[in-house]
């Protein structure tokens, strides 16, 4: 874990640092990013920029519960902060950007009167967010996000007999996304999609631009 | 705002222009001029609140400009009608070479015949579609017909300085205080202008709090007793400036309810422009019946993001505090966040993000709702929405499964 801080700091600096520089962007008008250049033809030019999120993410799943020969399937909500650092290059109507995040939570598992009931299990997790998008105008772009998650929980068991499945820990999922920039450093975030059968998760959050 | 009377005031006086030769249609001409300008002048000396409160994105930020209500709802005045039939609106069904002012002239109830100044009619219909966990056996498939009005306005005189507006409805299935398949007095008050910058309402109307979205069911709404059929008799005193405009209201309840039942107290809704389509405000509300009472606070923003696209939020306290037997106050939160992308004329993307907690001293359940589709104008007063929707539940113990639904809504208004 420290490792991992460490190195989201160091990245952090890094590129704070290597930007210090940039002309500023008056990325909050209303123009695309290659809009105000003559020089370049719009296709190409590109404009790069680091940014870090925080955001809430929520998603549902079947745990499976067995106990001795009964076996039984109970609802889990999991709730969780992530903090995400990326890295976002935008053209003239297309852009990508590709994050790595971090984060913990809390989940409810199991319904009363069922064999199985959890309140507030943590959990911790992390992963990977490329995202590739269009670009409505300079405020408003949206795309899909993909999300590659791995969540690390162990349910408690409730006898000694008892296995609880909380499913897989690693997951692939699309999230169709819309992104808004409020200010010239502050965006809205929201993105949902399928997470495993029947299941959706939302992503939702605010991100600075460095 | 001003594209849609700017074009309508060039047309009127290049036919002016045009017309020389023969007095008696010169004289019609500029009888038509002159109404025309009056009208629309008469609508635009005003700032207030929203025609939907997405149109920021239109730099339409007051209500005024589209509703005869400065805090918005109800009856379209004459230039609402017409952004309802041009600006917002696809023109593919018109053609190409008819200009965007034509088509707004035709938005009149009897179209291009003009009624007498002293009487605006109207007539609203809304019909939902809603099928629940679609593709599941326990899916549920349903029509409500949400909305059957007939709006009347008289005015006392050509500047529309007093003014009677009231709207008749029709319940259908859904019960207007315990009656279906009833007709009913939705809204019915007096509204004097005493200036430009302070208007008076008397009557039975909405009360003055947070943003005015059209969806009743929201999280903003009808939980907080400020639903569809939550109309109460009252005064409104609502003072308007360029960039900024406060609403009070005392109020007494609707006219339909028991007395025990009858909200009484008192609010404050204001807005605050930061810049031009971006807007900040605040509510305030406090009420109480022999049942329950009622204390909320509310912060609100509407931001124009690029022409036709727009976000707003609304963001509440609600303390709901049963006044039969002796039971603590439940003091609850809700939030809204609502997002219009305009993807080409009369065609947009919303999302609407709902989250609203019961109580917050002590542990309750999490209700999250999220609404993503269509909402289009595809023909002049008339708009369709296509929405998914998924509803999430995180109970304050045990788990709980997403709940699916897809809606298909139709607004006709003439």
């Amino acid at each position: 874990m420290k490792k991992t801080l460490l190195l989201l700091l160091t990245m952090s600096l890094l590129a704070h640092t290597a930007y210090a520089q940039e002309e500023s962007d008056d990325s909050s008008s209303e123009t695309p990013a290659a809009e105000t250049t003559a020089k370049k033809s719009p296709g190409t030019r590109s404009q790069e920029s680091w940014g870090i999120s925080l955001s809430t993410v929520q998603w549902n799943e079947t745990l499976r519960v067995q106990d001795g020969i009964n076996m039984s399937r109970q609802p889990a909500n999991y709730n969780a902060i992530i903090v995400t650092l990326m890295k976002e290059i935008t053209y003239y109507r297309w852009g990508w950007s590709a994050g790595v995040f971090i984060g913990s939570g809390r989940a409810n598992g199991g319904v009363a009167g069922e064999g199985y009931l959890q309140d507030k299990v943590a959990f911790t997790t992390y992963g990977a967010s490329p995202r590739g998008f269009y670009r409505f105008s300079g405020r408003i772009n949206a795309g899909i996000t993909l999300m590659g998650m791995y969540k690390n929980i162990d349910w408690p068991r409730e006898t000694s007999t008892q296995i609880v499945d909380a499913g897989r820990n690693l997951y692939v999922g699309g999230l169709l996304d819309l992104n808004i920039r409020l200010f010239k450093k502050w965006d809205f975030y929201s993105g949902v999609g399928p997470l495993t059968e029947g299941t959706t998760l939302w992503k939702i959050g605010a991100n600075y631009r460095f | 705002m001003g594209n849609l009377s700017a074009s309508i005031h060039a047309r009127y006086r290049f036919l002016l222009i045009i017309s020389s030769p023969h007095l008696e249609f010169l004289i019609v001409r500029h009888i038509k001029y002159l109404l025309a300008v009056f009208i629309f002048a008469t609508i635009l000396q005003t700032e207030t609140a929203e025609a939907y409160p997405d149109f920021i994105g239109y730099s339409y930020s007051s209500c005024i400009t589209c509703h005869y209500n400065g805090l918005g709802g109800g009856a379209l005045n004459d230039y609402g009608r017409a952004l309802f039939a041009g600006e917002i609106t696809s023109r593919a069904v018109f053609p190409k070479k008819m200009e965007d002012e034509e088509i707004s002239m035709m938005s009149g109830f009897l179209g291009t015949k003009q009624l007498p100044w002293w009487f605006r009619p109207g007539l609203k219909y809304r019909g939902l579609w809603l099928k629940t966990s679609p593709g599941s056996k326990n899916t549920i498939e349903k029509f409500y017909n949400m909305q059957n009005d007939v709006n009347v306005n008289f005015f006392l005189d050509k500047k529309q300085t007093y003014a009677l507006i009231s709207t008749v409805g029709y319940t259908g299935q859904e019960a207007y205080y315990g009656k279906t398949n009833t007709w009913f007095m939705r809204e019915y008050y007096l509204r004097w202008k005493q200036s430009n910058n302070l208007w008076i309402y008397l009557g039975q109307m909405d009360k003055a709090f947070g943003i005015r979205n059209v969806d009743h069911s929201a999280v903003n709404r009808k939980v907080i007793t400020l639903g569809q059929f939550d109309q109460s008799q009252g005064a409104i005193a609502h003072f308007t400036y360029p960039d900024w405009d406060i609403a009070l209201n005392a109020f007494f309840g609707n006219a339909a309810q028991e007395d025990n039942a009858k909200q009484k107290g008192f609010s404050i809704a204001g807005e605050y422009q930061v810049y031009e389509k971006f807007k900040v405000g605040g509510s305030f509300l406090t009420s109480e019946s022999d049942l329950e009472k009622w204390k909320l606070a509310a912060f609100t923003t509407r931001m124009g993001l690029s022409k036709g696209s727009a976000i707003m939020a609304e963001v509440g306290l609600k303390e709901r505090t049963p006044q039969i037997g002796v039971t603590d106050p439940e003091l609850g939160t809700y939030a809204l966040v609502q997002t219009l992308v305009s993807l080409e004329r009369g065609y947009n993307l919303l999302s609407v993000i709902e989250h609203s907690k019961r109580t917050i001293t002590e542990s309750s359940d999490e209700s999250m709702k999220w609404a993503v589709g269509a909402l289009m104008f595809p023909l002049p007063r008339t708009e369709l929405r296509v929405m998914g929707v998924n509803n999430k539940t995180y109970p304050s113990s045990g788990g709980a499964e997403d709940q699916w639904s897809l809606q298909g809504q139709v607004h006709v208004s003439y």
